[in-house]
C-alpha cells in the first residue's frame, strides 16, 4: 500500500552526468591549504591583506575604521549579544592607550555572556530544544543539560575538535576519562544526538528506526560537513559524489547506536544518568532518609488515629443504649470499622452521635440487614454483595503466570446495564482498560463480554462480547472469561459466547485481582457474585461446561465462595465509601479532612505527628532533586545496514554494507571499527582528523558568517557542488588552516576578525555612493550593517531597561520528563536571557517567528533576515516591549527634568541626543494628541520609539 | 506617500533584493518569485499578485480542516454491504501496519439518503450540508500514509510527515501572492497546537512572509486574534508615536547612508499600523447583518463558534486572503461514535452550509475553492463497543465552487470503505489539483533550498483532470 516514494528525501531535478567528474575537482573536497597572505601596504592582519587584495584587484578599497562608539557598540553585541553600556562606550572612547580595542576584546570573551551568545549559535545547527515536537510534543525535561554544556564549552573555548567528538561520541571516550564528573560531561554531549524531532507515534517501527538515523545522519552532515547527506537516502546524491551505499554506510554506524529507550507505541527518547557516584549516593541516601521520615509520620499519624478509633468504639456502647444482645451483634461491624480506620482511611472523627436522628436511621439498616436479609443468598451459600461503590480484592500467588487466563464466577443482578449506560466491571487485573497488560470480565447492554488489552507495549484493545439480552434480571448465571495464546473468549452458563483474535502476548500483573470494580473504583458492578475463580491457564470448553453444571474444577489461584455467609452490612462495609454509604456520613461515621482529624488527636499524640512531620518537612527541603539524567546515547548492537531501494525498509538489498565513511573525502584516515562496536569514535576522529577537507572550513565559514552577516560560502550548510563557491578560497583555506594550527581555538579566531580592520571598516554608505559591482556586499568594502537576532533584540531590550537576569543555567520549563507540553507555555514572561528559554517544537513564539528565530527542528546554519510587519507589531505592541519601555520611563522619571532626554538615549543608544532629537522628543512630550496621558505613559512611547529605531536593532 | 527621502540607491540593485507588500520586505535570502511565474507588479513584492501560469478556476482557498478523522462510512461514503455484513469479520486482509486493532465489520448509526439532482448519498449526520449536494464534488478515494494524527497531519498539511516543510497555504501564498497588502496571504483560525502544531502553518525556508498568521488556537473563537494586534493607546496616540519614530528613522538614515533594507522596516510599521484597523474590523464582525449571522449559526450556541469561524473566513477570503484554514475538532472517535460523531456533526453541518450559501450569494463561490475533510477516515471495522479507528487507507474529502464539478462522486471505495477501488486520490495528487485549480502547475511551483528545488509534491502528485469543469 505505502509506495516508496513516499519515504525520506527524494531530489527533484535530474542529475547531472558529469557529477563523477565535477566532484573530483571540487573546491571543498580538496585538501585545506595555507596559501602565503597577499603583500598590501600599511596591512599586517593577513586577513585583511587578503581582503584588501581582492578590493584592489576590483579598483576598490577598505572603507574607513569606524568611529569608537560605534566599534565597541558593534563588537560587543557580536561577542556577547548584548548591547555597550553607555559607561562601557564612554571608557573606551577615553582609553587611549594603544591596546584598548585589545582589552575590550578580551575582556569581552572573558565574560560568561560571550558563551551564552555563542552556545546559542552553535543551537542553531544542533537543533537544539526541549520538546520533540513533530507528532507528539513531548517534553524532554533533561536537555538543557546539553544546552549547558554547549555553553560551559563555549567559554572554556573548548578545542573545536574536542568539541565535535564528544557530541558524536562523547560516551565512547567517557569511559577513559579518569575525572567523573568530566566523563559525565562528555557523556551529556551525545545529547545532540537524541535531541533531534522524532516521529514517535510512527506505528511501523522499523521506519521509525530508520528515520531516526536519517535524521541524525542528515544533520551530523549538515552541522560539521555543510553536505546534504539525507539525499542519498533513496538513490545516489543527485548532486555530491555521495552514493547510497555511503548512505547506508554512515547509517550502520547510527543504527548501530541507541537513541531511543523503547518503542513503544508512542516511543521513548534515551536518556542516561548524569550524576557523579557521589551525587548519585547522596540522592539515594536522601531517598532512603525520606522513606524512614515518611514511615514515622505515618506510624506517628496511624497510633494517633487508632486512638480516635478507640475513642469511637467507647462511645458505642452508649450509643447502642448499653445493650448487650444489641452491643454483640454490633461486634462484627465495629471489628469491621476497626480494621478500615487501621488502613489507610485514618479514623473517624465524628463518632456515634448518640440519639442523633441519623445514627439510630444507621443503626437501624444494620440491625434490618442482619435480621431480614440474613445472609446474602448465593448461587450457592453465600454470595458477595456489591453496590458500584465497594470491591474485594484478591492477592494472586506469585507462582501465578500471566501468558494465559481465566476468570469465572457466578453472577446475579436485578438488572444490566442498557444502551448509552456505562459498562460495568466485573473481575479485571489492571488500573483501566487504557493500562497495557491486562484483561477484565464485563458487563455490558445485557450481554457478558471480555476485554484485554495486550500486545508488548503496544495499545491492542481486543474485545469479546456476547450476544444482546442474553442475560436475564435476577437469575444466575455463569460468565466465563479466557485469554489463550492469540485468543480472547467469553462463555456463558457453559457456552462460547463470542470470541476475538488476540496478540500472542502476557498480561502485567500487579499481584491483585480486583472483584466488583474496575480498579481506579469507578464503573462498579451493581449485584451479586458468587463461587469466583481464576485460573492462570485457559480453561477447556468440557471444564468450562463441568463449572456451568455446578461442579468445581481444581487449581484456581484465586477461589472464592463468599463463605462463610456474612451479612449484607459487613460487605458493605469494605471500603470507606460503602461503610459511609451504608452507615450514614451525617451519624454513625464521618471521615474529617486531614486538618480536623489532626486537630482531634490528643495533644500529645498530635505533637508526636507534628514533630514527625517537622522532620519530613526539612527533609523534603534538602530535596537534592531526581537522579539527574541527560539526553544521551549508547553503543548498541553492532549493525551492518544494507542498502534499502528506493529509501525502502520493506525493501532492502541482499548485502549489508560496512559501517564506514564518505567515499568522496580523500586522504582522511578512517579505523575500521571493532565488530562490537558501533563505529561512532571513528566516525567522529575522522570528521575531526586534521586533514578532513570539510569541518574547519564549514566552521570558520559560519565564524564569518555570524560576524559579517554572510559567509565567505554563502551556502553555510550546502558546500556541495551546488553550493555557491567561495568569494575568498585563499582567505577561507587561510583561516581554516590557522584555525587547526591554534589547536581548534573558537576564542583565537574570533579575536582575530574583530580585530581586524575589515571588521572595523564603517557601515556608513556615502549617498553617492553605488556600490559599483558589489550590490551584494560580497567583496567587504563596508562592513554591512544587520538586524539584531531575535534572541539579541529581546535581550538587548531587557538590558537595556535595566531588567535583564543575568543568571546562568539550568532549566526553566516546569513541565515534566516525557510528558505532554501543556497548552499554554508560561514560562517565557521570564527576563532570563533567551537562551535559557525553553524551546517549544512546533509552538513558537511571536518573537521568534517574526525576527527570523531558528527553527528548532531543522539544522539552521543560516537565518533569515526578513522585514515583516508582525516585526512592527512586536516593537509596537508586544508586553515585553511595553514594560521594558515602562520600566526605562520610570527610571527616566527620576532624574531631573533637564537630563531626562539625554538619561534615556544613554540607556538605550549609549550616547547622546543631538539637539535635533532633544527637540522632537520635547515636541513629541507636548503634543496635543497624547490628550491625557501622564509623563510616565509620555516618556513609556519616547523610550518605545527609541527600543523600535533602527539604530538600536541593528548592529552597524 | 513615502515618509522619507529617496536616495539615489540604484533601484534595480534594490528590488532584486528587496520587495514591499504586506509585512514590508523580505530580503536577500529569498527568491522575488517562483520559478517559472514572472515577477510582476509595481513593487515586485513576493506577496504582489502573480498572474498563474494557465487557466485559474479558483483564486483562493477555504480549507475546512476536521482534525482527528471523521469517519466517511458515517457522512459521506454510503455502504449497504457494511449494513448487511455488520459483525462479521472484515473478508480480506488488514493493512500491515494500523494503529491499533479493530474487530469486525460494524455498521453506520446513521441512516443515508440521497439529495439533490445528483442523488448523492449523504447520511442523516449533514442534512443542510447534503442539501447542498449538488454542489459538492465528494472525493471518496482519498488516500495518505500515515496512521497516527500527528504524522498524517503533517503530511497533509506539508506534503511531509518526517522531514520540514512549508505548508500548502504557504505555497500557494508563495505561487499567488495576496491581493490585499494590508492582511497576510495565509491565515489560520483556531489551529491545533499539538499534532505538529506551528508546522502545519509554517513557511519552513519560503520565505517568511508567507507563513500562516495564527488567529486563536487554544482558546475560545470569540477572544482569537493575531498576536500584538491590539495597541496599548488609541490610534492617534500611537500615529504620534509613529511620527516621532519616523522623524528619528529619517534621521538615522540620513548618518547611516542609503539602505533599502532600513527603509523597509520604516515603511514596516506604516503597514503594521493599516493593519491594526483592518483586522480588528473583520474579527470584530462589523456589518454583519442580524439574518447573516442566524443563517450561520451564531444565535445558537451548539453551532456558534465554527459558525463564527466560517463567517471570519468568509471575510477574509472576500478581503482578499489567499487561503483561509479553519479548523474543529475533534473527530477521533475510538468510542462513543455515537454520541460524538453526532455532536461534531451537528456543531458544524449548519455553519458550513451557510457558507457556502452565503460564498455563492455573494458571487465568491466560483473562485473560491472549499474544501473539507480530515487528516484520515475511520475504520469500517469497530474499535472497542462503539467507536472506529483510524483509517489513511481511503477516506473522504470534498470540495465545493472553484471550478470544480457540482454534484460529483469521484472515485470509490470497496464494498465495505476499506480500500480504494477507482479514483483514488493521495494527499499528493490533491495538493497537486488544489494548486492546478488555481492555476498553478505543482511541478513548476518550486523553491531553491539547500542545493535543490523543493515542491509542494516532492516527485509525485498527478492532477485530477476528472473534477475540473470544462
Amino acid at each position: 500500500m505505502i509506495p516508496a516514494r513516499a519515504i525520506g528525501i527524494v531530489a527533484l531535478a535530474c542529475a547531472s552526468a558529469a557529477t563523477g567528474v565535477l566532484a573530483a575537482g571540487h573546491w571543498a573536497f580538496q585538501p585545506i591549504r595555507h596559501p602565503q597572505p597577499p603583500e598590501v601596504p600599511s596591512l599586517h592582519e593577513p586577513l585583511d591583506r587578503f581582503v584588501a587584495h581582492v578590493l584592489r584587484q576590483r579598483g576598490s578599497q577598505l572603507a574607513p575604521p569606524t568611529d569608537r562608539r560605534s566599534w565597541i557598540r558593534r563588537v560587543t553585541m557580536d561577542l556577547t549579544g548584548l548591547p555597550a553600556t553607555a559607561e562601557a562606550v564612554a571608557a573606551f572612547v577615553s582609553d587611549d592607550r594603544p591596546d584598548a580595542r585589545e582589552r575590550v576584546v578580551d575582556g569581552l570573551l572573558a565574560d560568561v555572556a560571550y558563551g551564552e551568545r555563542w552556545g546559542r549559535w552553535w543551537l542553531d545547527v544542533a537543533r537544539y530544544a526541549d520538546t520533540n515536537g513533530q507528532d507528539e510534543n513531548k517534553v524532554m525535561a533533561h536537555a538543557w543539560r546539553y544546552r549547558d554544556w554547549v555553553v560551559e564549552a563555549m567559554n572554556t573555548d573548548m578545542p573545536f575538535d574536542r568539541f565535535v567528538l564528544d557530541q558524536v561520541a562523547g560516551d565512547l571516550v567517557a569511559a577513559g576519562e579518569p575525572e567523573e564528573a568530566e566523563a559525565i560531561r562528555r557523556r551529556v554531549a551525545t545529547g545532540f544526538l537524541v535531541l533531534g524531532p522524532k516521529l514517535l507515534a510512527e506505528q511501523d517501527k522499523p521506519k521509525l528506526v530508520l528515520d531516526i538515523v536519517d535524521e541524525q545522519l542528515d544533520t551530523v552532515g549538515r552541522a560539521f560537513m555543510g553536505l546534504t547527506l539525507g539525499c542519498a537516502r533513496c538513490h545516489d546524491h543527485k548532486y555530491d559524489p555521495v552514493p547510497q551505499r555511503d548512505y547506508y554506510a554512515v547509517a550502520g554506524v547510527f543504527r548501530s547506536t541507541r537513541s531511543m529507550e523503547n518503542l513503544a507505541f508512542v516511543s521513548k527518547f534515551n536518556e542516561r544518568p548524569a550524576a557523579t557516584r557521589r551525587q548519585a549516593e547522596a540522592i539515594e541516601r536522601h531517598a532512603a532518609d525520606l522513606k524512614q521520615a515518611e514511615a514515622r509520620l505515618k506510624a506517628a499519624t496511624t497510633e494517633a488515629d487508632a486512638a480516635l478509633a478507640r475513642d469511637w468504639r467507647d462511645a458505642l456502647p452508649a450509643a447502642l443504649s448499653g445493650d448487650a444482645r444489641v452491643e454483640a451483634r454490633f461486634a462484627p461491624m465495629v471489628a469491621r470499622v476497626e480494621k478500615l480506620c487501621s488502613g489507610t482511611h485514618g479514623a473517624p472523627l465524628r463518632a456515634l452521635q448518640g440519639n442523633s436522628r441519623a445514627a439510630s436511621e444507621a443503626l437501624k439498616r444494620w440491625e434490618d440487614a442482619l435480621a431480614s436479609e440474613g445472609p446474602v443468598p448465593g448461587w450457592r451459600g453465600g454470595a458477595a454483595q456489591f453496590h458500584g461503590t465497594n470491591r474485594l480484592e484478591h492477592a494472586l500467588p506469585r507462582a501465578a503466570t500471566s501468558s494465559s487466563w481465566t476468570y469465572a464466577a457466578w453472577v446475579q443482578a436485578p438488572s444490566f446495564p442498557k444502551k448509552g449506560e456505562t459498562r460495568r466491571w466485573l473481575v479485571s487485573t489492571a488500573p483501566n482498560e487504557w493500562a497495557d497488560g491486562h484483561l477484565a470480565l464485563v458487563l455490558d447492554r445485557d450481554r457478558p463480554g471480555a476485554y484485554a488489552n495486550i500486545g508488548g507495549g503496544r495499545e491492542k484493545v481486543v474485545a469479546a462480547f456476547g450476544p444482546k439480552s442474553s442475560l436475564q434480571p435476577g437469575r444466575w448465571h455463569h460468565l466465563v472469561a479466557v485469554l489463550a495464546p492469540g485468543r480472547l473468549s467469553v462463555w456463558l452458563d457453559g457456552k462460547e459466547a463470542a470470541s476475538a483474535t488476540a496478540p500472542d502476548a502476557p498480561l502485567r500483573l500487579d499481584g491483585t485481582v480486583v472483584v466488583g470494580q474496575r480498579a481506579d473504583r469507578h464503573v462498579g458492578f451493581e449485584g451479586r457474585m458468587d463461587a469466583l475463580r481464576v485460573f492462570d491457564r485457559p480453561l477447556s470448553a468440557a471444564e468450562i461446561a463441568r463449572m456451568a453444571a455446578g461442579d468445581d474444577v481444581p487449581g484456581a489461584v484465586v477461589s472464592d465462595d463468599f463463605d462463610p455467609t456474612s451479612p449484607a452490612g459487613l460487605r458493605a462495609l469494605e471500603d470507606r465509601e460503602g461503610a459511609e454509604r451504608f452507615l450514614g456520613k451525617d451519624g454513625l461515621l464521618e471521615w474529617p479532612d486531614d486538618n480536623a482529624r489532626k486537630a482531634a488527636h490528643a495533644p500529645a499524640d498530635r505533637q508526636r505527628v507534628a514533630a514527625a512531620a517537622q522532620d519530613l518537612a526539612s527533609l523534603q527541603q534538602r530535596d537534592p532533586g531526581p537522579l539527574p539524567l541527560a539526553l544521551a546515547v549508547a553503543d548498541d548492537v553492532a549493525t551492518n545496514l544494507p542498502v534499502m531501494v528506493r529509501g525502502s525498509h520493506l525493501n532492502p538489498a541482499r548485502d549489508p554494507v560496512p559501517r564506514g565513511v564518505l567515499s568522496c573525502i580523500p586522504g582522511v584516515p578512517f579505523e575500521t571499527p571493532p565488530s562490537s562496536a558501533s563505529g561512532r569514535l571513528q566516525l567522529a576522529r575522522w570528521l575531526v582528523h586534521p586533514a578532513h577537507p570539510l569541518t574547519a572550513r564549514v566552521l570558520v565559514n559560519r565564524v564569518w558568517q555570524a560576524h559579517f552577516g554572510e559567509g565567505l560560502v554563502r551556502t553555510p550548510e550546502n558546500f556541495g557542488l551546488r553550493g555557491e563557491p567561495p568569494t575568498h578560497p585563499d582567505l577561507l583555506d587561510w583561516l581554516a588552516s590557522e584555525f587547526t594550527a591554534s589547536g581548534w581555538s573558537l576564542k583565537a579566531l574570533h579575536r582575530r576578525i574583530v580585530l581586524s580592520a575589515t571588521y572595523g571598516q564603517t557601515s556608513v554608505r556615502a549617498a553617492q555612493e553605488e556600490a559599483p559591482g558589489d550590490p551584494d556586499g560580497r567583496w567587504l568594502g563596508r562592513y554591512p550593517r544587520q538586524r539584531l537576532d531575535a534572541e539579541m533584540l529581546r535581550d538587548a531590550i531587557l538590558a537595556a531597561s535595566g531588567r535583564l537576569d543575568r543568571a546562568t543555567g539550568g532549566t526553566l520549563a516546569p513541565w515534566k520528563n516525557d510528558e505532554y507540553v501543556p497548552a499554554d507555555p508560561t514560562p517565557f514572561a521570564l527576563p532570563r536571557r533567551t537562551v535559557y528559554l525553553p524551546v517549544v517544537r512546533d509552538r513558537g513564539t511571536d518573537l521568534e517567528s517574526a525576527f527570523d528565530g531558528a527553527n528548532p527542528s531543522v539544522c539552521v546554519a543560516r537565518r533569515g533576515t526578513t522585514v515583516v510587519a508582525q516585526q512592527a507589531l512586536y516593537l509596537l505592541n508586544a508586553p515585553l516591549v511595553r514594560e521594558s519601555a515602562d520600566a526605562l520611563a520610570a527610571q527616566v522619571l527620576r532624574l531631573s527634568a533637564e537630563v531626562r532626554c539625554d538619561g534615556l538615549y544613554q540607556r538605550v543608544l549609549a550616547r547622546a541626543p543631538r539637539p535635533s532629537e532633544r527637540d522632537r522628543t520635547q515636541r513629541f512630550l507636548s503634543d496635543e494628541r497624547l490628550g491625557t496621558l501622564n509623563d510616565a505613559q509620555r516618556w513609556s512611547l519616547v523610550a518605545q520609539a527609541l527600543l523600535a529605531s533602527n539604530e538600536f536593532t541593528h548592529r552597524e | 506617500m513615502n515618509p522619507f527621502p529617496v536616495h539615489r540607491w540604484s533601484r534595480r540593485a534594490a528590488l532584486s533584493r528587496v520587495a514591499l507588500g504586506f509585512g514590508g520586505l523580505a530580503a536577500a535570502t529569498l527568491l522575488a518569485s517562483p520559478a517559472g511565474i514572472a515577477a510582476s507588479g509595481p513593487t515586485g513584492s513576493p506577496l504582489s499578485p502573480q498572474p498563474p501560469r494557465f487557466r485559474p478556476r479558483a483564486r483562493r482557498v477555504i480549507f475546512l480542516f476536521m482534525h482527528g478523522g471523521p469517519s466517511h462510512v458515517d457522512t459521506f461514503d454510503h455502504k449497504p454491504l457494511l449494513a448487511r455484513d455488520s459483525g462479521k469479520p472484515l473478508p480480506f486482509a488488514k493493512p500491515r501496519v494500523q494503529f491499533a486493532q479493530t474487530g469486525n465489520l460494524r455498521r453506520s448509526p446513521w441512516a443515508f439518503r440521497p439529495h439533490g439532482d445528483c442523488g448523492l448519498w449523504v447520511s442523516e449526520l449533514f442534512p443542510n450540508v447534503g442539501a447542498l449536494a449538488d454542489e459538492l464534488c465528494v472525493l471518496k478515494a482519498v488516500h495518505g500514509t500515515n496512521e497516527a494524527h500527528g504524522g498524517a497531519l503533517l503530511k497533509l498539511h506539508t506534503g511531509s510527515e518526517s522531514q520540514v516543510r512549508p505548508s500548502m497555504g504557504a505555497w500557494v501564498s508563495y505561487g499567488l501572492g495576496t491581493e490585499n497588502a494590508n492582511l497576510p496571504s495565509f491565515i489560520t483560525i483556531n489551529p491545533t497546537l499539538g499534532h505538529g502544531g506551528v508546522a502545519n502553518w509554517s513557511n519552513a525556508f519560503l520565505p517568511a512572509i508567507h507563513q500562516g498568521t495564527r488567529i486563536g488556537g487554544g482558546v475560545p473563537v470569540d477572544q482569537a486574534t493575531i498576536a500584538n494586534l491590539t495597541p496599548a493607546f488609541d490610534r492617534p496616540v500611537q500615529r504620534a508615536q509613529l511620527d516621532l519614530l519616523a522623524g528619528a528613522q529619517r534621521e538615522h538614515l540620513d548618518l547611516a547612508g542609503p539602505d533599502p533594507a532600513l527603509a523597509a522596516r520604516m515603511e514596516s510599521f506604516e503597514l503594521a499600523f493599516r493593519m491594526q484597523a483592518e483586522a480588528p474590523d473583520i474579527l470584530g464582525l462589523q456589518g454583519e447583518g442580524e439574518a447573516t449571522r442566524r443563517l450561520y449559526g451564531l444565535d445558537n450556541p451548539r453551532t456558534a463558534s465554527f459558525a463564527r469561524q466560517c463567517l471570519l473566513a468568509r471575510r477574509f477570503s472576500e478581503r482578499g486572503v489567499r487561503f483561509v484554514q479553519v479548523t474543529h475538532g475533534y473527530w477521533d472517535q475510538h468510542s462513543d461514535l455515537t454520541r460524538d460523531h453526532g455532536r461534531l456533526a451537528s456543531e458544524v453541518d449548519q455553519p458550513i452550509a451557510a457558507l457556502l450559501h452565503d460564498l455563492r450569494a455573494r458571487g465568491l463561490l466560483d473562485d473560491t475553492l472549499v474544501l473539507w475533510g480530515g487528516e484520515f477516515g475511520r475504520t469500517p471495522t469497530v474499535q472497542g463497543e462503539d467507536g472506529r479507528d483510524h483509517h489513511p487507507h481511503a477516506f473522504t474529502m470534498w470540495m465545493a465552487g472553484g471550478g470544480v464539478r457540482g454534484g460529483l462522486s469521484y472515485g470509490a471505495t470497496d464494498d465495505y470503505g476499506f480500500y480504494p477501488v477507482s479514483g483514488g486520490v493521495h494527499v499528493h495528487d490533491l495538493h497537486a489539483t488544489i494548486l492546478a485549480l488555481l492555476g498553478i502547475d505543482h511541478e513548476q511551483l518550486t523553491f531553491h533550498h539547500a542545493g535543490r528545488d523543493f515542491r509542494l509534491t516532492d516527485v509525485a502528485g498527478e492532477v485530477v483532470r476528472g473534477i475540473m469543469r470544462a
